[in-house]
């Protein structure tokens, strides 16, 4: 008998009996569990008595599958190949039977070949995580399922998710919990891990009432499910943790890998099957975002809340043209990456060149307007059709801002990020409208920070050597748009009477000598607008921003290091110690809190006015480091390990860390952090994560005090207060108090070369 | 991928590198005069990428003199005011 | 193991490798030069720019190996015109052991650098092939298809393939494929051992 259903997709996975298993929230609140028949295809193509060796190889294998001849479009060259298609009803075993197949005939080139399951579906019926849908059933078996909304809608409806939280009451690192917090909406549970009988009872009466549709954990992932788990087996006690009763949780082995030149480390992960799993601390997204920037994230890229919220953003990527090739009827590749065009080296040497990044003008100055092109490079890739197809061959013209041609239709990449840039440019006006007080404000935030994420990555994944369509020429072509765009906005702002002070890849900094308000840098935005068919836009106009100099030599310019103050008061900082991942909180608070001082002040001018009460914070906090009111854990240096322990040659501070907790039973994996506190006398450091803490008598007061002062004299030195003025000032009450540069009427000064002041820096050359 | 050639930054070390021995043989004070002369250079990294010239040092020297010279018209500008203020005011 | 014929190991030795090496480059010839030492970059890269004054080259760079500033001044230092002689060389970089495979495997058919008698100079060639994420059976695959392209293209022009780190189950087939023809030269050119540091006392 037919039935209809309409409701929101929740969960997807092959079926242990064939085909998928589809989880349903329906309107009425009911969570239906149905199955749908699916068949996992891949392609192999090769020579033609290969493939038919093949044919008589899977007629042999116990898995049945049902293969046929067909032809299908390959991205790379544009041309249809004949292949072999496989296919398989038990889309469980697709991934293994693939695997043989693979390491049968080696010689044979794949497609389609190793994608996750769920994406195959998505793909095929049009749906995503969330999607409103309508299924068509008989019984519990889908005959039909079909989307009633899109990816794309700002705002949809969602449906309510029953959410129940479990942490150990400390951190499992640190010491041996006592006991499990268990919330659910109003209600707080303990229950002592010991003895585990009660705990397990208890919690499994407790899945069983509130059937959560979320388990939200701290720590799940690497201590307490497996925990758990390993308990309900001890004792014979099933869980229910998952609502599919016929799986297990599935775990996968904790790993690190390399990305962007950096180790990533990824801890052991525990999946559910019918139910949501995510843990806090091994969820990439949810610190920053939230549930709602995972389910966005998820949203847009067809994966499950589960990967979602796991997941680098370059998976995130890679599933989106996934989804998009399998849907637009393009062969997917597997591993098999189309290699560099051999290139005379002068060309080679003028294309991979990466973002234009020029040296700033050193100095304080005034009156700054920032303006950045709005996501850059995706919408250069988007605007210009640059794509591993089509850039691949010809490098196309970027002095002329030409798009490559369209074979057939925009490129690969174009088409998959074509309605994510748009829905990120339309939540962000939404986002302008809607008032601070408004509850979808924090909702809307949060989106649009996936957003960002995934197109931030999106242009790094395209010159990912393991990218299954990156193409390097791809890369390098997107550089060479995105330089030709920033040379032309600078040339737009000078032709208008701008001085450009600094350019970072898709941003400027100007100024003007008679523009101080927004609506008077209109006319830039609008010229270079037209000059590069881009869309740009105005960051903010500062009161006043420092650009500092490198902490080796003053004269020497450093990009992305600088702090300033927007004209309604908000500060900006960057690369500097508040914002480095390494300092220690105390550091960065004193530094934030100096800059917030000097923020206060109306004006540049009035800036001389704020620093005594800024050097008064610094005193204030060096002398809390003497009197010991500095808690330990402000002290804490964090450090993320690059490289496996015996691979450092040099003893560092952080090497030394890690030697310790090794000494003590503790192994860390590149890309986990270390943190310590320096100490006195040898070995200097000591580690936090040991099992007893130090004694503060042994803290390093003297180098914390240097690397304080240091930090102090970033922010002070583009006010013309030089680092070992500030040490004698603050150390030795030195009361000679100086600062040239910020007051009128003082006598010309010639510049030196050891730092440029702020009246000389950024002053126009005039004929 | 990518980004695999050396950078301007590092070509730049690198040319500054092969003038050691004689940065080392002059006197201290010219010493610093050197140095000021490759820091200058540095304010142009950005354009010298951009130019993507394979012999580099050819664009550092340009942009030393580049800085050498707005230098110059800076301090042609300054002299000029400072003459003026000290200049004789004749009324008639 | 490999029969190599080892290098004098004195300060120096690098400069005087350099004619040798070239005027050894001769069809039918596949050159392996191993070579831990750093400086030994600057010695290939120097060997490119001498080819590039002569002819058309053809780089493939499998370890991020080609300097493009080190070869133009070498080239500045021989008297050519700089310009003129990189645009004689052709370079393709390879990431992963897939693309340093198909670059030798299979030359871009509108590229006309890769014709057959053009010198080609492969970098670190094994570079790529020691990516562990890549299962060991289907390296060695694609290590052998690379090795039976190189030895067939071999015939025509003049190869010289460079590895920087040895990679101990791969140097058995480097050994088959380059011991199976006369007069293949494999050169070696190791640290060189630190002299005794002299001490006036003893500690």
């Amino acid at each position: 008998m037919m039935t209809e259903l309409t409701g929101w997709l929740f969960d997807l996975y092959p079926d242990p009996q064939g085909g998928m298993t589809v989880w349903l929230i329906g309107d009425d609140g009911k969570r239906y569990c149905l199955n749908q028949t699916f068949l996992v295809t891949f392609y192999a193509a090769g020579p033609p008595w290969r493939l038919r060796l093949l044919w008589r190889f899977l007629r042999t294998q116990s898995t049945a599958t049902l293969l046929s001849r067909a032809e299908r479009r390959e991205l790379f060259s544009g041309q249809a190949i004949p292949l072999l298609a496989v296919q398989v009803p038990q889309a469980e075993k697709g991934a293994a039977i693939f695997q043989q197949v693979q390491q049968a005939f080696p010689d044979l080139t794949f497609f389609d070949a190793d994608i996750p399951t769920h994406l195959r579906y998505t793909a095929e019926h049009n749906l995503f995580p969330l999607a409103r849908c309508q299924a068509r059933l008989v019984d519990k078996n889908i005959q039909e399922i079909t989307p009633l909304d899109t990816p794309w809608e700002l705002d949809p409806p969602t449906p309510p998710l029953r959410s129940l939280s479990l942490e150990p009451d400390c951190d499992p690192a640190h010491a041996d919990p006592q006991a499990i917090l268990v919330r659910y909406e109003r209600y707080t549970y303990r229950f002592p891990l010991n003895p585990p009988l009660p705990l397990l009872l208890n919690l499994r009466a407790l899945l069983n009432r509130h059937d959560p549709d979320l388990l939200l954990t701290t720590w799940g992932d690497t201590w307490l499910l497996p925990l758990l788990i390993e308990l309900s087996e001890k004792w014979s006690i099933p869980l229910g943790l998952n609502r599919d009763a016929r799986l297990q949780p599935a775990t996968r082995p904790e790993h690190s890998y390399f990305s962007y030149g950096q180790i990533v480390y990824r801890g052991q992960q525990v999946h559910l099957f019918g139910r949501w799993h995510i843990d806090r601390h091994n969820a990439l997204l949810f610190d920053d975002f939230g549930m709602d920037g995972v389910l966005e994230f998820g949203r847009v890229t067809s994966l499950p809340a589960q990967e979602a919220a796991r997941v680098s953003p370059g998976t995130g990527i890679s599933a989106m043209q996934i989804v998009t090739a399998l849907r637009q009827g393009i062969l997917v590749p597997w591993h098999k990456q189309q290699a560099e065009r051999p290139k005379s080296a002068l060309e080679a040497m003028r294309r991979d060149q990466g973002g234009l990044i020029y040296q700033p003008l050193v100095g304080l100055h005034t009156h700054v307007a920032e303006i950045d092109f709005v996501s850059m490079y995706p919408s250069l890739m988007v605007r210009f059709n640059i794509s591993p197809e089509t850039a691949g061959e010809n490098p196309g013209n970027p002095e002329a801002l030409e798009p490559f041609p369209e074979r057939r239709s925009p490129g690969l990449v174009p088409l998959t990020l074509a309605p994510l840039l748009e829905k990120r440019l339309a939540l962000k006006a939404r986002l302008v409208q809607t008032p601070s007080w408004d509850p979808r404000r924090k909702t809307h935030t949060a989106r649009a920070s996936a957003h960002k994420w995934l197109l931030v990555t999106c242009f790094g994944y395209l010159g990912y050597k393991n990218a299954r369509f990156g193409r390097i020429e791809a890369h390098e072509a997107v550089t060479a748009y995105g330089r030709e765009a920033l040379l032309r906005a600078k040339e737009a702002a000078e032709d208008l009477g701008c001085s450009v002070l600094h350019m970072y890849v898709d941003g400027l900094w100007i100024k003007h000598p008679e523009w101080q308000e927004t609506q008077d840098f209109q006319i830039v935005l609008d010229e270079v607008a037209a000059r590069t068919g881009l869309s740009i836009g105005l960051d903010g106009i500062y009161r006043w921003v420092a650009f500092l100099p490198s902490r080796m030599d003053s004269r020497v310019p450093v990009a992305n290091r600088y702090f300033g103050v927007f004209q309604d008061g908000t500060l900006k900082v960057r690369g500097i110690e508040a914002r480095r991942r390494d300092t220690p909180p105390w550091i960065a608070d004193t530094q934030m809190k100096m800059l917030e001082c000097l923020a206060q002040a109306p004006s540049a001018e009035a800036l001389p006015e704020y620093i005594p009460p800024t050097v008064q914070i610094l005193r204030r906090a060096l002398a809390d480091l003497r009197a010991g009111r500095i808690p330990l854990e402000q002290l804490l240096v964090t450090h993320r390990l690059s490289k496996v322990v015996e691979a450092y040659q040099v003893s560092t501070a952080a090497a030394r860390a890690v030697a310790q907790l090794q000494a003590a039973g503790k192994s860390l994996q590149p890309g986990q952090s270390v943190r310590f506190l320096y100490t006195r006398g040898r070995p200097g450091v000591y580690a936090w994560d040991l099992p007893t803490r130090p004694d503060p008598q042994t803290i390093d007061l003297h180098r914390y005090q240097e690397l304080l002062l240091r930090a102090a004299s970033a922010v002070l030195l583009p006010l013309g207060i030089e680092e070992k003025a500030l040490n004698d000032r603050v150390l030795y009450g030195m009361q000679r108090v100086e600062l040239p540069g910020l007051r009128p009427g003082m006598p010309i000064r010639l510049p030196q070369p050891a730092f440029r002041l702020a009246q000389v820096a950024g002053q126009d050359v005039q004929r | 991928m990518g980004r695999t050639l050396p950078s301007i930054t590092q070509a730049f070390l690198q040319e500054q590198e092969f003038f050691s021995d004689f940065r080392r043989a002059l006197r201290r004070g010219d010493q610093l005069i050197l140095d000021d002369l490759f820091a200058a250079a540095r304010q142009h990294l950005a354009a010298a990428a951009f130019a993507a010239n394979p012999l580099p040092f050819e664009t550092f020297l340009l942009a030393m003199l580049l800085e050498e010279h707005k230098e110059v018209v800076r301090l042609r500008q300054a002299v000029t005011s400072l003459v003026q203020l000290d200049a004789p005011h004749y009324d008639d | 193991m490999i029969a190599t014929r080892p290098i004098l190991q004195y300060p120096g030795y690098m400069d005087q490798l350099l004619p040798p090496l070239y005027s050894t480059l001769s069809p039918n010839h596949l050159h392996l030069l191993i070579h831990p030492h750093p400086a030994a970059s600057r010695l290939l890269l120097n060997l490119a720019a001498s080819l590039a004054q002569r002819g058309p080259l053809t780089v493939l760079d499998g370890g991020n190996c080609f300097n493009i500033y080190t070869v133009a001044q070498a080239l500045r230092r021989g008297g050519a015109d700089v310009r003129q002689a990189l645009g004689r060389i052709q370079v393709a970089r390879a990431f992963t052991c897939y693309q340093m495979a198909a670059l030798v495997c299979q030359p871009s058919p509108t590229c006309a650098s890769f014709e057959a008698t053009t010198p080609l100079m492969v970098l670190d060639f094994l570079n790529t092939f020691r990516d562990e994420n890549v299962p060991l059976g289907e390296r060695k695959r694609l290590l052998k298809s690379s090795l039976l392209a190189l030895r067939q293209r071999c015939k025509a022009a003049p190869i010289l393939v460079s590895i920087r780190k040895e990679v101990p189950e791969f140097m058995e087939m480097l050994a088959e494929v380059a011991d199976g023809y006369i007069g293949d030269d494999i050169w070696r050119a190791d640290i060189p051992a630190q002299p005794p540091v002299l001490r006036l006392f003893d500690e």
